[in-house]
């Protein structure tokens, strides 16, 4: 097992063979400011759940590493004792923790691992989640029986209202909540797009350009996990200030990067009249980056898998601010 | 189980485990795990029995080893409830834990769940703890395992966040879920006996009894949060789910009900239930009447609480209710 300090890795590297014939995987998430309980029992669950696996016989080596971008490291050795000793008999073989020492987001910190592409799967979960036991033997069999590239989890308490195909579970794209990807995706169109997408839609656009390179994208309900999601006493979804602020810079890079600065900038008239302060700034910066060049390369001009509906992103079975 | 201070009864469909895989997951995914729980697998279905232990034992040992499965029960989940606390208990060794909360496989507990209702039970010791729960539609996906229910509309509170007993009482049996409320072992142990009533209703109708018993015995003090997520199916209707109007009579359910309180005295002339009780009866004339006539019943009248309502409201949204 490996306890590594920070690593400024960055770059796809080539593959290198696992040595099993079973695929190996890494089970990879970031931490920010996380509670320590939170953190203890997403291991806890992630040691079950591939305990499972290991009882189906369907993983070769499996890595459990945590990524932390928080402000001061979050995982002490006392943690890290804690947490060897909850998988020790869980069949995961490596353990790793990296402080980035940085604020990398979610997208630049998952890259530094899936930048390695050493492992055959990688999961990309978030921390405060909590795997159902069966998840990743759900998620493997999906992945060898549909033929996808990246397999979604269903979320629990309040599912993604995303639509998807009830027969073949293709869906428009994998929540980066919890998915599973395969390393020829990696290979074919590198990790997250961090340089755009700081905390929202870097999962959005990640199963797009999955998809424009020819993989499928699959929601597989059977395999569940727990994702700490609240209602308000109306019913709605809880956003917090930073979920309203990246949300809406990511909506106008996503209106831009896939080829509709039309709808960018009918969503940025529309954020300046009747947004909230906070989606104003969020439009300010999405200007600036325009002014100084720093927006993507446009992609997908014949609208092939971008798909815009309202202000989502593919069709969705319902809304939650109905 | 006994060590700790909430037990949870966990009560899988007779005709399988749809939903409960994810009941459960919501359980062990609690920020508190101050409690245990117990699995009543119907009687004569071994294979569920199977089906439970194996998802039980799959989770990781801190929270598998809180759990029993009793298996074959026969008795009405009522039975289960009643017996907490005592000798007897029929889930197995005596729970020595203060509260008691019930939920279905249609049901899913927030995070926060476990913790904030024994939060709120510590400031009020012995009250009846209730919390706000939401409602969403959805449908069965077959897979290979077993069935799952997956989202099909937007979650909703029809109950409102704040627990009215009138309102409870009036809307009968099929009012808001049992999921909503974490009721004290002492209370329900010392229940009168009658209340739970006879064998021939259903466990749905005695579980409100013993709900609305215990409400108006103690005290109720409100978490005032969404806490819990009921799952109902749609087959292509939104009054398919387990709150949809049944067969089952309310106003039946509400006038037996209200009868036995009042004859074992627990009702004071003047309150809103003693009104209840004598609306109830000019309510069964009226619904007679209307089933005579061939008129059309009232439509069922909203659950969410009235603050503030005079007697004389209380009455006439009584009636209303009553007449559904």
């Amino acid at each position: 097992m490996t306890s590594l300090s920070h690593d400024d890795s960055s770059g796809f590297q080539s593959p290198s063979r696992a040595t099993s014939d079973l695929p190996s995987l890494r089970v990879q998430t970031v931490l920010y400011g996380h509670d320590a309980r939170d953190i203890n029992r997403f291991v806890q669950s992630i040691g079950a759940a591939v305990a499972m696996a290991r009882r189906h016989g369907t993983l070769g080596q499996v890595i459990l590493a945590l990524g932390d971008s928080s402000p001061a490291p979050l995982v002490d050795s006392e943690m890290e004792t804690r947490h060897r000793r909850a998988i020790a008999t869980s069949g995961i073989d490596g353990y790793e923790y990296l402080y980035f020492d940085e604020n990398l987001g979610s997208a630049g910190g998952h890259n530094v691992f899936l930048s390695r592409l050493d492992m055959d799967l990688s999961l990309i979960i978030n921390p405060d989640a909590y795997a159902d036991p069966d998840l990743i033997v759900e998620l493997t069999s999906a992945l060898r029986h549909r033929n996808a590239g990246i397999v979604e989890a269903r979320q629990l308490p309040l599912e993604h209202p995303k639509e998807f195909n009830r027969a073949t579970g293709e869906t428009a794209w994998a929540s980066g909540a919890c998915f599973l990807v395969r390393r020829d995706v990696l290979c074919a169109i590198g990790g997250f797009d961090s340089g755009t997408f700081f905390l929202y839609c870097d999962d959005v656009d990640f199963s797009w350009r999955a998809r424009l390179a020819g993989f499928l994208v699959v929601y597989h309900p059977p395999a569940a996990v727990y994702h700490d999601k609240r209602l308000d006493r109306d019913g709605q979804v809880m956003p917090t200030a930073s979920e309203m602020y990246f949300s809406a810079e990511a909506a106008l890079m996503m209106a831009w990067k896939y080829s509709r600065p039309d709808l960018a900038e009918q969503w940025c008239r529309d954020l300046l009249a009747n947004g909230h302060a906070t989606h104003q700034r969020a439009v300010a910066e999405f200007r600036r980056r325009m002014e100084y060049d720093e927006l993507p390369t446009p992609l997908d001009p014949e609208g092939t898998v971008a798909d815009f509906v309202g202000y989502t992103y593919g069709s969705h079975r319902f809304k939650y601010d109905d | 189980m006994g060590e700790y201070p909430l037990t949870v009864l966990v009560c899988p469909d007779a005709d399988g485990p749809t939903g409960l895989h994810d009941t459960l997951l919501s359980l062990a995914a609690q920020i508190t795990q101050n409690f245990g729980f117990a699995l009543l697998a119907p009687a004569g279905s071994d294979g569920i029995v199977r089906q439970l232990q194996a998802m039980i034992t799959g989770f990781e040992r801190s929270f598998s080893r809180r759990a029993r499965v009793v298996a074959g029960w026969s008795g009405p989940l009522t039975s289960a409830v009643l017996s907490l606390g005592s000798e007897q208990q029929l889930i197995g060794p005596r729970t020595t834990g203060q509260y008691v909360a019930i939920m279905t496989a249609a049901d899913l507990a927030f995070a926060h769940w476990t913790s904030s209702i024994m939060d709120a039970a510590a400031t009020r010791p012995g009250c009846v703890v209730h919390c706000a729960v939401a409602e969403q539609p959805c449908e069965v996906a077959r897979t290979d395992k077993y069935p799952v229910y997956t989202s099909v509309g937007r979650p909703k509170v029809p109950w409102g966040t704040q627990f009215d007993l009138v309102d409870f009482v009036a809307n009968g049996p099929r009012c808001e879920p049992c999921s909503a409320f974490a009721m004290p072992v002492h209370a329900i142990s010392s229940l009168p006996e009658r209340v739970e009533g006879p064998s021939s209703l259903s466990d749905e109708e005695r579980l409100w009894r013993i709900v609305s018993t215990v409400a108006l015995l103690g005290e109720v003090v409100d978490v005032d949060e969404v806490l819990q997520l009921r799952r109902h199916e749609t087959r292509g209707s939104d009054c398919d789910g387990p709150n949809a109007p049944s067969s089952i009579s309310g106003a039946a359910a509400v006038d037996g009900y209200l009868r036995v309180l009042d004859g074992l005295g627990l009702l004071e002339q003047g309150s809103a239930l003693h009104a209840l009780l004598a609306e109830a009866g000019q309510g069964n004339e009226d619904e007679r009447a209307g089933a005579v006539s061939g008129s059309t019943p009232a439509p069922r009248a909203s659950t969410r609480r009235r603050g503030g309502r005079s007697l004389r409201d209380i009455k006439a949204f009584a009636k209303r209710s009553l007449r559904r």
